[in-house]
């Protein structure tokens, strides 16, 4: 046993606790984050499709991915 | 007024009503008026870890049923005059509530200066019967991965709740296996939780065997110290922490580890 066993047990909590707070919460997370960017892109686009990937990695960072779709973007000059 | 604060874990086993009880006594001994609630209702144990299972009367339930009055419930303890003990009995019910509970401690609160609540094991109905009665809360933990992710859940859960203070005693910690590299130091536990360290409890023969004979410790146990030292923490707001590493450092200490290990 060594310094290692400790920094094993130390990434082992990392990721049993992260993993409990990222089942329960992501996916709420997911739906509200989603409903928010339909709002946001509806004021540029009609969105046909929108998926909000959230994953955590080990070391507890979370990453974010948006995969919209949309056929009719605003013209830019009804933007302006 | 009184700071109300409920000593919990989630795991069982971790040393919830031994920290309760003895962070009692030191507290009394400090001079302030202290009261201990067991709020485990069906699987109670403080009377037991005070050794006044014998001079159990009345209880929570009888003052919630109105059978007596909260005076009349509070067990003096033999040592310290400023120390009382409010006891449960051992039958489950769930007729109690936490507004039952929240309406003792307001009761006591003008005539104590602590008064600390036995909390169940779990995060179920008893759990949050005594955190709804609670202003602050001690999380009990003990440098294992389970208990670890336990009170992880419940800081979770205490969130939700008006709770001003949390912290963590970290009990059962081994100065040797920290040295070893064979054990989580509390530096790790506190930045995993994200909640300070208020206590640091060594693992202590004396613990488990004085609280079987129902006699107090003894001066000059580890244990004592580092009870005395959480004492004082909660009342001047301080983070002194009792190393457990320290009799094992040095050559002598090294000596002392490889014996552990043998032994």
């Amino acid at each position: 046993m060594g310094k290692n066993s400790k920094d094993m047990a130390v990434k082992r909590l990392k990721r049993v606790l992260t993993v409990d707070k990222v089942n329960p919460s992501s996916v709420r997370l997911g739906e509200i984050l989603k409903s928010d960017l339909v709002l946001l892109f509806s004021n540029y686009m009609e969105v046909k499709n929108l998926n909000v990937d959230i994953d955590f990695d080990q070391n507890g960072v979370c990453y974010i991915a948006v995969n919209a779709a949309s056929d009719k973007l605003k013209n830019f000059s009804v933007l302006l | 007024m009184a700071r109300r604060i409920v000593i919990c874990s989630g795991k069982g086993g971790v040393g919830k009503t031994a920290v309760c009880a003895n962070l009692g006594m030191s507290l009394a001994k400090m001079g302030q008026r202290t009261v201990l609630i067991d709020t485990d209702i069906g699987l109670n144990n403080l009377d037991v870890a005070m050794g006044v299972e014998n001079k159990v009367v009345y209880d929570i339930i009888d003052v919630i049923e109105n059978r007596c009055r909260v005076k009349q419930a509070l067990i003096t303890d033999t040592m310290y005059d400023n120390l009382c003990t409010l006891a449960t009995h051992g039958q489950a019910t769930n007729k109690i509530t936490g507004a039952n509970i929240k309406h003792i401690v307001n009761s006591l609160s003008e005539n104590f200066d602590y008064i600390l609540l036995d909390c169940p094991a779990g995060i179920e109905v008893g759990f949050h019967r005594a955190v709804a009665a609670s202003d602050e809360a001690i999380i009990v933990t003990t440098p294992h991965i389970s208990a670890i992710r336990d009170a992880d859940k419940v800081i979770s859960i205490l969130n939700n709740y008006m709770i001003n203070n949390m912290s963590l005693v970290i009990n059962r910690v081994r100065g040797d296996l920290i040295l070893n590299y064979e054990m989580l130091d509390v530096g790790n536990i506190v930045e995993l939780l994200g909640v300070y360290a208020v206590g640091v409890i060594p693992e202590n023969d004396d613990i488990s065997a004085y609280a079987s004979m129902g006699v107090r410790l003894k001066n000059g146990s580890t244990a004592l110290e580092a009870f005395d030292i959480l004492a004082k923490n909660l009342i001047n707001g301080t983070r002194k922490i009792y190393d457990c590493t320290s009799k094992f450092k040095g050559v002598i200490g090294k000596i002392r580890r490889n014996i552990k290990r043998m032994v």
